[in-house]
């Protein structure tokens, strides 16, 4: 046989076992209707602010202030944190005064006191971040029951989960909903993007690690927020 | 549904399942297959009017799909890592162990070699249309290949047949 044969054989086989197709024209549909559903939205939501507007602070113009009750704040988690922020990906965060960010093309960690970068080596212990393109939910995730769904800030729906590498080292993924909100847009200019979504993988090479600095990581992490560097639309000339 | 949508989901129908294979070759890894062959399919929709003039619709689609994968591949350390823990062991490739050495020395290729020898082989396209989907001169797919194939052979040993491969012989 000739080589090329093997190698289509080989390859034939590889794709031989695949999962079936179940539900790739609906997952179509969704992902090409979005942008259609994200102008709608942006249309409504433009409206709405501007009714609560006018209900909320015209009846209130003219009247004197009403003292607002003092709250007593719990200790700020994040207090002497540092923060750092990437104007491509679109997300800020914060971070212990001891870590620090590395950044090398396109993939941002945030690595503990004496932990190497990526490019120097591989890490052993790492707050991993960057922006992908494609939806939320890949196919594999639907089907793993550890799975666990949640509200991000800004309300944007992500995904945890449990890392299984299952050679010692031990994390887990906050896959989030980075789509553009799209909030600036007004009616008539198109709200037109691909979907994306943000993966932040706190990642140790092992339990001891992890025991370790996990607790700020997930500090780490969940202070990331969605930063909107888009410049807001010049408006058309009548 | 309208004609454009009528020609499209027909094209869908007939495509997506062998640009999810495509997808699979390029990046051992289904969930990312699925994902790649949705965005290309995305892309492809709103391209439709375009494209079918061309008549080309599968192969502006591959290149779509091709392409959208090296673009992620420059932020490839974390989709890495996370696309190996999504991985479903159920749907491993079935293979003996010759063609798993095969299939391993393939999957290990530098990418831009992998999709040239994918789509040389796989895909059975021409050189040509290889160049065009990689958006590369034919001269850069031929070296490519070469090269692939002479980083195959080196891993693979001397036991392997050769024959026929540009550049792959090792007969006079």
């Amino acid at each position: 046989m000739k080589m090329e044969d093997h190698f289509k054989e080989t390859m034939n086989r590889a794709v031989a076992n695949e999962p079936p197709v179940l539900d790739s024209w609906d997952r179509f549909e969704r992902r090409l209707g979005r942008a259609r559903r994200w102008r709608i939205a942006a249309a409504v939501a433009g409206a709405a602010a501007v009714i609560a507007a006018a209900v909320i602070v015209v009846p209130q113009l003219g009247t004197s202030p009403t003292p607002l009750p003092k709250i007593t704040q719990p200790p700020d988690p994040y207090f002497g944190w540092l923060n750092a922020e990437d104007p491509i990906g679109q997300w800020k965060l914060q971070h212990p005064p001891t870590w620090r960010v590395a950044h090398f093309e396109g993939v941002y960690e945030v690595l503990p006191p004496g932990e190497v970068a990526t490019p120097a080596g591989e890490p052993t212990f790492a707050v991993t971040i960057a922006r992908l393109s494609g939806e939320l939910e890949p196919s594999a995730a639907a089907e793993d029951p550890t799975v666990v769904r949640g509200e991000w800030r800004g309300g944007r729906p992500y995904l945890r989960i449990e890392q299984k590498a299952g050679d010692g080292s031990v994390g887990y993924i906050y896959r989030i909903d980075w789509s553009p909100p799209c909030a600036f847009q007004t009616q008539g200019t198109v709200c037109d993007f691909e979907p994306s979504v943000l993966v932040v993988h706190v990642y140790s090479s092992d339990q001891a690690r992890f025991d370790r600095y996990s607790e700020d990581a997930d500090l780490v992490a969940r202070s990331i927020e969605y930063w909107d560097t888009t410049p807001p639309p010049v408006p058309a000339s009548s | 549904m309208n004609a454009k949508d009528q020609e499209f989901r027909e094209f869908f129908q007939a495509e997506f399942r062998p640009l999810r294979r495509l997808g699979y070759l390029l990046t051992g890894d289904w969930a990312e297959a699925e994902d790649l062959a949705q965005e290309a399919m995305v892309r492809t929709y709103r391209a439709w009017g375009r494209i079918t003039e061309r008549d080309r619709p599968g192969a502006y689609a591959r290149s779509i799909l091709v392409n959208r994968r090296r673009s992620l591949l420059r932020r490839s350390a974390v989709a890495a890592k996370h696309a190996e823990m999504l991985r479903a062991p159920e749907y491993q490739p079935a293979m003996g162990e010759e063609a798993m050495v095969l299939w391993e020395a393939i999957r290990s290729l530098p990418q831009r070699q992998r999709a040239a020898i994918v789509l040389r082989f796989y895909e059975d396209m021409s050189e040509a249309d290889v160049a065009a989907v990689l958006e590369m001169p034919v001269g850069t797919v031929k070296s490519l290949v070469h090269r692939g194939v002479g980083k195959l052979r080196e891993k693979l040993g001397p036991g392997w047949q050769t024959e026929g491969i540009p550049g792959g012989s090792d007969t006079p």
